[in-house]
């Protein structure tokens, strides 16, 4: 045994783990012992085992994406009386030191709970880049596929509720929709409509529960010779996705996807809206214990009307991100569980009047919010000039921004992953933990 | 005895729950550093102000500063986490890896590796020892306890001196939701009844007694305990945060749970404690947060609650946005409409 096969011993599938494994897959073997050794050991009901975790402020995340590049300016850093300000006015909220756009008076009342982070800042400026690279804190590139943050949370912290996927993405489908090199049951659950629920997660009419058994089990046995030959990480993938798609179909845990059992007044509060919606299905979600779920709000892209399309889009987000911290305080989700508001880019501090005042990408300087799960609240992290085009304090790149989400859920940042390559990769990939942000 | 015996053994040893003292720095680790490692790994002399005998792989295990540095590959403990350490993990090597230390002579015996390893995972304390080199400077941070929250602080000091349980003791307990350890390296649990809400009642939690001591953190939201399991949870000592959300707990049994100094988050949303309930809830004097959300307190007696207790926080029903208006016509211009 060398030193670098020790060291990655807690990566590696054991034989007996994988025997398990195939095991459960052809015999229907759910009850593995709970416990095997502390400390990121091999756990028999994973493929891989998670990793040893370090301690952690926070158990969850939800992770709110703002597709095309916010306008950091028209926002959370507002520049008021500049020539770059437009007709956005500033709001106090309750607290001191954070203000907010005039577009988010119901959220000026949490915000004591959320730190702004007015110093980010990405080297990517168009969207599908800006997007990689906000999700996996890798720049894209031709020859790997790198895992999202989604992905990494789920294979390093591991599943809570054993029923449940260890990670869904609600909303259009997006750049969150993807494990890169990972194996595909760290794929998220995508759902497209909050509202439509998990689709087909009913047994067919007319075949009953003996008929279903009776297929699976014929199912397993005409994959089990297969697997059992080609063991690989694609071949456990298919069969891991049937067993946890029958594990959820019988599960009481179901109804987490079923927002109807929400009241009327919570479901309004939220707004009637996709995103709204959503962000009433990812507390149901973690509620019930889901890792990790990314919930999208599209269209940011402000070339054009930039001022319209704000006071269009940031009431939506107003009242769904103001009911979500409410609704999480209260049942006391919030301690534990990391929200995070985040997009590929700002925009730019001139506002191109030709395209009815509209504003072009900005990667240089932006915001993102963070909120729970062992931040303090109440503040604002980083400053910008006072044209909002460069950050001036405390910068924050991309990947600093990531391993602090990581390091409030405990993710070892040195811990490296490998791909089937055989090359290394580390959550967040070097970036640097914000540890003042932390109460 | 074979290397991978011995090192099974070492392993073993590192691993048992055998109430142990701590392990002292200067008596039991500072001997086998000095006697196998600081020959190779010593603070450069300086002679006509040039470093003499550079240290290999630019390691210093003579003083602490050196320890907590590392060598050119990057740190060599990671504290609380021997097995991440490769102080101790190139010691584990077999005699003819070519990573192998001490390079030079016989490989470290079991008992000299167990007490490196114990030592490690019991936060790697040097104690008043600073070693070569500056002896004026002021203690090194440990570097992972460095820029950790108060919570995280509040946890290590709550683990110590504690022996990790052994999995047997906790397989034992046949507890059907999930028992983790708090944290790596630490001896503290937090137990969930997540996912296995309705099979965790008062009997599967009175299981739990032998691990009372090392619970920190209990999440029994949505499950099946009643008033009963009262009596189980008074048990837990070391408790910190305490769940009971949404069970049929009621104020009756609470002041069972007065006894609990390290008691600090108490979440009863959803359980019928009644509007006379607060006055037992005044008597946690350690208790920071309490969630009393849907509990049968009225908002006056929340805020009674909040002014007899200035250092705590009651959370109370959520404050959801009243819902929208209609939205209005859009009037907007679109472009190209």
């Amino acid at each position: 045994m060398t030193l670098k096969s020790i060291l990655r011993e807690s990566d590696e599938q054991s034989r007996r783990a994988f025997l398990a494994n195939t095991a459960r897959g052809l015999l229907g073997l759910g009850a593995m012992p709970l416990f095997s050794r502390f400390a990121g050991a091999a756990m028999p009901q994973d493929a891989a085992a998670p990793v040893a975790l370090r301690p952690a402020t926070a158990r969850n995340v939800i992770y709110l994406y703002m597709s095309g590049g916010m306008s950091h300016l028209d926002t959370f850093d507002l520049k008021p009386g500049s020539e770059v300000q437009g007709p956005i006015e500033r709001l106090k909220t309750n607290a001191d030191d954070v203000f907010v756009s005039q577009h988010f008076p119901l959220l000026a009342r949490h915000m004591d709970k959320v730190a702004v982070i007015n110093s980010l800042s990405s080297n990517q400026g168009a969207h599908e880049q800006g997007r990689y690279f906000m999700h996996t804190s890798y720049e894209m590139r031709g020859t790997i596929k790198h895992p999202t943050l989604g992905s990494w949370v789920h294979r390093m912290a591991g599943r809570v509720n054993p029923n449940l996927p260890g990670h869904v993405t609600v909303g259009n489908a997006g750049p969150g929709e993807s494990a890169g090199f990972l194996e595909s049951r760290y794929l998220p659950l995508p759902i497209g409509d909050p509202e439509a629920g998990l689709q087909n997660s009913v047994r067919a009419k007319g075949v009953d529960e003996k008929t279903f058994a009776r297929r699976l089990d014929r199912l397993r046995r005409m994959n089990g010779a297969f697997a059992d030959r080609y063991g690989a990480k694609a071949v456990r993938g298919y069969s891991d996705m049937y067993d946890d798609a029958v594990k959820l179909m019988s599960s009481a845990d179901l109804e987490a996807f079923d927002l109807e059992r929400e009241p009327e007044a919570v479901r309004a509060a939220y707004g009637d809206d996709p995103f709204g919606q959503g962000c009433l299905l990812a507390r149901r979600l973690v509620e019930h214990g889901v890792r990790f779920v990314e919930v999208t709000s599209g269209g940011w892209d402000t070339h054009n009307d930039n001022f319209e399309q704000m006071e269009e889009k940031c009431p939506v987000i107003d009242r769904a991100l103001a009911s979500l911290l409410a609704d999480l305080e209260a049942r006391g989700l919030l301690d534990e569980t990391i929200v995070v508001l985040a997009t590929e880019f700002g925009r730019t501090p001139e506002i191109v009047t030709e395209r009815n005042s509209g504003r072009n990408h900005h990667p240089k300087a932006f915001s993102g919010l963070l909120a729970g799960g062992g931040i303090r609240g109440g503040r604002t992290w980083g400053k910008t000039d006072e044209r909002g085009e460069n950050v001036i304090e405390n910068k924050v790149l991309v990947p600093d921004f990531n391993a602090t989400i990581a390091h409030a859920l405990g993710l070892p940042l040195d811990h490296v992953l490998t791909s089937p390559s055989g090359r290394p990769f580390t959550v967040a990939h070097k970036g640097k933990p914000i540890l003042e942000l932390f109460a | 005895m074979s290397r991978l015996a011995g090192l099974a053994l070492t392993l073993a040893l590192a691993g048992s729950a055998v109430a142990q003292s701590k392990v002292d720095f200067r008596r039991e680790v500072l001997p086998i550093l000095e006697g196998r490692c600081v020959k190779c790994h010593a603070t450069p002399k300086i002679e006509d102000g040039k470093r003499v005998e550079e240290p290999d792989g630019d390691l210093v295990l003579d003083s602490r500063s050196g320890i907590l540095k590392g060598g050119e590959g990057g740190r060599v403990i990671e504290p609380w986490a021997s097995k991440k350490s490769r102080l101790y993990l190139r010691c584990t090597l077999p005699e003819d890896d070519p990573d192998v230390m001490p390079a030079s002579g016989d490989l470290l015996t079991a008992a000299q590796l167990a007490t490196l390893a114990r030592w490690i995972d019991e936060g790697a304390e040097f104690g008043d020892w600073v070693g070569a080199g500056k002896k004026s400077a002021a203690p090194a941070a440990n570097p992972v306890a460095a820029g950790e929250s108060p919570t995280v602080a509040r946890w290590r000091e709550l683990g110590k001196g504690l022996e990790s349980l052994d999995d047997a003791t906790i397989a034992r307990a046949k507890f059907p939701g999930r028992i983790e350890p708090l944290f790596v390296g630490s001896p503290l649990l937090r137990v969930s009844a997540i996912g296995r809400e309705s099979e965790v009642d008062d009997k599967v939690l009175a299981a739990l007694a032998p691990l009372a001591g090392h619970v920190a953190q209990l999440r029994l939201s949505g499950s099946a305990v009643t008033d009963a399991s009262l009596a189980t949870i008074a048990r837990m000592t070391r408790l910190i945060d305490l769940d009971l959300s949404r069970t049929k707990v009621t104020a009756k049994p609470l002041d069972k749970l007065l006894a609990l100094e390290s008691l600090r988050t108490l979440n009863l949303h959803h359980c019928s404690l009644g509007a006379k309930s607060g006055a037992v809830l005044a008597r946690f004097e350690r208790l920071e947060k309490i969630y009393l959300w849907e509990t049968g307190l009225d908002d006056a007696a929340l805020a009674e609650l909040a002014k007899l207790r200035p250092g705590l926080t009651v959370v109370g029903p959520p404050q959801l946005p009243a819902p929208a208006d209609p939205a209005p016509e859009p009037t907007r211009r679109r472009r190209n409409e």
